[in-house]
């Protein structure tokens, strides 16, 4: 579909509201202590006006539009923060794939006794568990260990808070 | 933890935005949005604005596609004269039509106005790119 017809045919406003909650809690996680007189609203608009304006290749994409937009908004997120390095602190890394620096099972054992001392339940542990292992789709980790999807969706929201504090200390392990 | 976590951890984190139910998403947004009276004027703003920046898009598309195909019916281009009339006997109401040069400007968007219009620009640049 063109993307006028996928703009009329998804329900834009509920995306917008994910990817305002997804662009808060990003900027939150990846240390953003100071957005100065920008808001994640703003920098949503920016990113859906990029993808109509073309500046962002949709006709060519091989994913669904609202995959696309996602895909688009981490990007400019992650920009935006290099942009801005000064008034951030503790910016996690370049991220590229398939790139470790060291023992990852060690790695995640640390980060898993960080999580339990900063009051991480049991749950909480075996999602951040799925999420290294590469499980990364709710309804995936619901099926793992049993539970109603909408368990898992409460137990990732604690736990994206529950890394946001801890980002000074994990930031030390990477 | 490695990037490589970290990319893990980055993923399942989009997976969540992208697939979480509506009411999860709303909890959140209360909590990041303090004033949701504001946030969903501010949404509605955003939304208003995107679906005139698409209508002109599309004005801008419609008008550069007409000026390509009025200017290789005057200079008698085959790839966009048959692009053309292809689209002339997929239209009914200009199936009839036998003399190109008789389409008015209003009549070629007529016929274009609910095809592909950013695939349309792509093949007649590509034409062009060609000769």
């Amino acid at each position: 579909m063109t993307l006028e017809e996928e703009f009329y045919a998804n329900d834009m406003e509920d995306i917008l509201d994910r990817m305002n909650a997804y662009a808060y809690n990003h900027l939150r996680r990846i240390g953003v202590k100071d957005l100065r007189a920008t808001t994640p609203l703003d920098l949503v608009g920016e990113v859906i006006l990029k993808v109509i304006e073309g500046d962002r290749d949709w006709p060519n994409a091989k994913c669904s539009f609202k995959v696309f937009l996602f895909g688009c908004l981490k990007s400019h997120l992650n920009n935006y923060a290099k942009s801005h390095r000064p008034v951030f602190v503790n910016e996690l890394p370049e991220i590229r794939d398939g790139e470790a620096t060291g023992d990852e099972a060690e790695i995640v054992i640390k980060a898993i006794e960080m999580l339990k001392t900063a009051g991480s339940d049991t749950d909480e542990i075996t999602v951040f568990e799925c999420w290294c292992e590469g499980i990364t789709k709710p309804a995936e980790i619901a099926d793992f260990f049993d539970r109603d999807v909408k368990d898992v969706y409460n137990i990732e929201k604690r736990l994206e808070r529950r890394l946001a504090k801890l980002k000074p200390q994990i930031s030390k392990i990477i | 933890m490695s990037n490589n976590i970290l990319h893990k951890i980055d993923n399942a984190l989009l997976d969540f935005y992208l697939e979480a139910n509506k009411d999860t998403i709303y909890d959140l947004l209360q909590e990041s949005f303090p004033d949701m009276e504001d946030y969903a004027k501010r949404k509605k703003q955003l939304l208003f604005l995107a679906k005139a920046t698409i209508q002109k898009k599309h004005n801008e598309y419609l008008l550069q596609l007409v000026s390509k195909f009025q200017k290789a019916i005057q200079m008698n281009i085959e790839k966009p004269i048959s692009i053309l009339k292809q689209l002339v006997q997929g239209n009914p109401s200009f199936a009839l039509y036998k003399n190109l040069e008789k389409l008015s400007k209003e009549d070629i968007i007529e016929i274009i106005k609910d095809k592909n219009l950013v695939e349309l620009l792509e093949q007649l640049d590509e034409n062009e790119k060609n000769h």
